[in-house]
């Protein structure tokens, strides 16, 4: 049998109420798949957030569709099914991490073990502080060890990473990947391009409510794109008349040039290029565009439009 | 993802217990919740039968019962619950199996039980202070205990679901000084001059029930008790407010 998809959005729409209301969704469209690691990506007010607490029921919808495992969002089905990781924690600051883990543990029928979770995320040294004493990255461990605690089929993480440093950061992108590995579905958010290139399987992009982008890594890795870091201001138009018939050039910044292709970058382009800035003087850094860097232009909405110069 | 085992859930009644125990464990472990639950009563208790610092016209043990079920189910929760809308854990708890209903049921049987240990050790206190219970004070001073409780609770939800949890904190420490004070508990009702509605507030009201339940003017105070809590449990409903 088919996996349900972990997420189902159609034509969502959550506004709250003000002067003026503020549009967190925006007609959202998306489909996430019921395996792997989704990243949620995107800028501050995005709606990210938005999206996460409607997917736990805690936020109505004020207009459209919205599955999560194939039910309703806050179903009973689901609260036994999915763990949440919410944005603020939801932690109770005078209660010790394991003590809290236990209490939430007696919630589900089948949890995991609290000793295995505290070791899991190394909180270890600080299972019996109160958890206001706790610096922001133990207690975002706390936090995801209280969601995974219940052994859930998916689980939906607000910027797990952030407070992290990079170390713990890295320790967090190895727990989940092996989380992942065990058979948990998870939907993470976050504004950092660097969790999404650490574990990704599929990549959904945000910008004012709604999508602006979504596929595998694979798919989204720009390979019709090289960056060119060259002396600034360079007139190009002898470059463009080399290139095949369609390109563009950009210059973002100053030095700083996108180079377009109607197909995909091969080495004769990057040949073209690399000899032609050497012809005219300049000894340029060409590089094929990474994932990264795309992810960067969808969070941003400054995907070239048109560029300085265009053939 | 990872195999669909069939959905199986805990009893209603078991999450509630959890929550209760919880919310018990928690309390009874702050020091300053564990001074208005236990700490104040008895501090009082022994101040009104043992010292000259504090009088009152009422029994010692009905003043005792007005403290216990203001401290027990007003302000205790009340702060409690403020912090914990503060912290966001009732919207964490909203993305795990237990319920809403379980939640409120389970901060109420812990309230319920933490008067009733507070009420435990008054009443074993009270002998050892020279203030024997007899039948009728005891049936008077678990009345009072019930009842006031059952009036005062749904207000804690009232304060502690609308407003921020630092004027919370302000507000039902004062109400209980207030009340305690001006409230027809240690200063007589016939000593102020609004007096004739002390017996309908709940801390004179409780007052009167625990000095004597089957008299008159506490039949009227425990309608008024009723009604407290009846106004209290529809306008908590109405405003309270999970985050």
């Amino acid at each position: 049998m088919a996996e349900p998809a972990l997420l189902q959005a159609a034509d969502v729409v959550v506004r709250y109420p003000g002067r003026p209301a503020v549009v967190a969704l925006d007609g959202l469209n998306l489909d996430i798949p019921g395996s792997g690691i989704t990243c949620l990506l995107g800028a501050n007010g995005a709606g990210k957030t938005t999206l996460l607490e409607a997917a736990s029921g805690l936020r109505p919808l004020t207009k459209g569709h919205l599955t999560v495992l194939g039910r309703d969002p806050g179903s009973v089905v689901n609260r036994s099914r999915l763990g949440v990781m919410l944005q603020d924690g939801g932690l109770p600051g005078s209660a010790r991490p394991r003590e809290f883990l236990e209490y939430v543990a007696r919630l589900y029928p089948h949890p995991r073990g609290v000793a295995e979770m505290i070791e899991l995320v190394d909180i270890s040294d600080c299972a019996r502080t109160p958890i206001r004493r706790l610096s922001g990255g133990q207690a975002r461990r706390v936090a995801w060890a209280a969601a995974m605690i219940g052994n859930p089929a998916a689980v939906l993480l607000d910027e797990p990473t952030a407070a992290l440093d990079p170390v713990a950061r890295g320790r967090l992108h190895e727990v989940l990947i092996a989380e992942r590995d065990r058979g948990t579905t998870m939907l993470v958010a976050t504004h950092l391009v660097e969790d999404v290139a650490a574990m990704a399987d599929y990549i959904c992009v945000l910008r004012d409510g709604g999508l602006a982008l979504a596929g595998t890594p694979d798919d989204l890795r720009p390979r019709r794109r090289l960056d060119l870091h060259a002396p600034a201001h360079l007139r190009l138009d002898g470059l463009l008349d080399a290139l095949p018939a369609g390109s563009s050039i950009e210059e973002s910044r100053p030095g700083r040039y996108t180079v377009r292709t109607p197909h995909d970058v091969d080495p004769a382009i990057v040949g073209t290029v690399t000899s032609w800035c050497a012809q005219h003087g300049a000894a340029p850094d060409v590089s094929v565009a990474d994932l990264g860097a795309a992810l960067h232009e969808a969070i941003a909405g400054s995907a070239s439009e048109s560029g300085d110069s265009q053939r | 993802m990872k195999p669909s085992a069939p959905v199986d859930h805990r009893s209603w009644l078991a999450l509630a217990t959890v929550h209760a125990r919880w919310v018990l464990r928690t309390t009874w472990r702050n020091g300053e919740q564990l001074l208005l639950v236990v700490g104040i009563p008895v501090i009082a208790l022994l101040a009104l039968t043992r010292t000259d610092l504090l009088s009152s016209t009422a029994a010692p043990l009905a003043v005792v019962s007005a403290m216990i079920v203001l401290g027990s189910g007003f302000t205790s929760p009340a702060i409690s619950i403020a912090f914990e809308r503060r912290y966001g854990s009732y919207a964490f708890l909203g993305t795990t199996p237990m319920p809403r209903s379980a939640i409120i049921a389970g901060t109420i049987g812990s309230i319920v039980v933490s008067a009733l240990l507070a009420s435990a050790v008054v009443g074993a206190l009270a002998p050892v202070v020279g203030t024997g219970i007899e039948p009728a004070a005891l049936a008077g001073f678990v009345a009072a205990i019930v009842l006031g409780l059952f009036a005062v609770v749904p207000w804690a939800f009232v304060v502690a679901g609308t407003a921020r949890a630092e004027t919370v904190l302000v507000i039902a420490n004062a109400v209980f000084v207030v009340a305690i004070v001006f409230g027809g508990v240690l200063i007589p009702a016939a000593s102020l001059p609004y007096g004739a509605a002390l017996p309908y507030l709940p801390p004179g009201a409780v007052v009167l029930v625990a000095t004597g339940p089957a008299t008159e003017p506490a039949i009227a105070s425990v309608l008024a008790l009723v009604g407290w809590a009846a106004a209290g449990s529809v306008l908590a409903t109405r405003t309270f407010r999970w985050r």
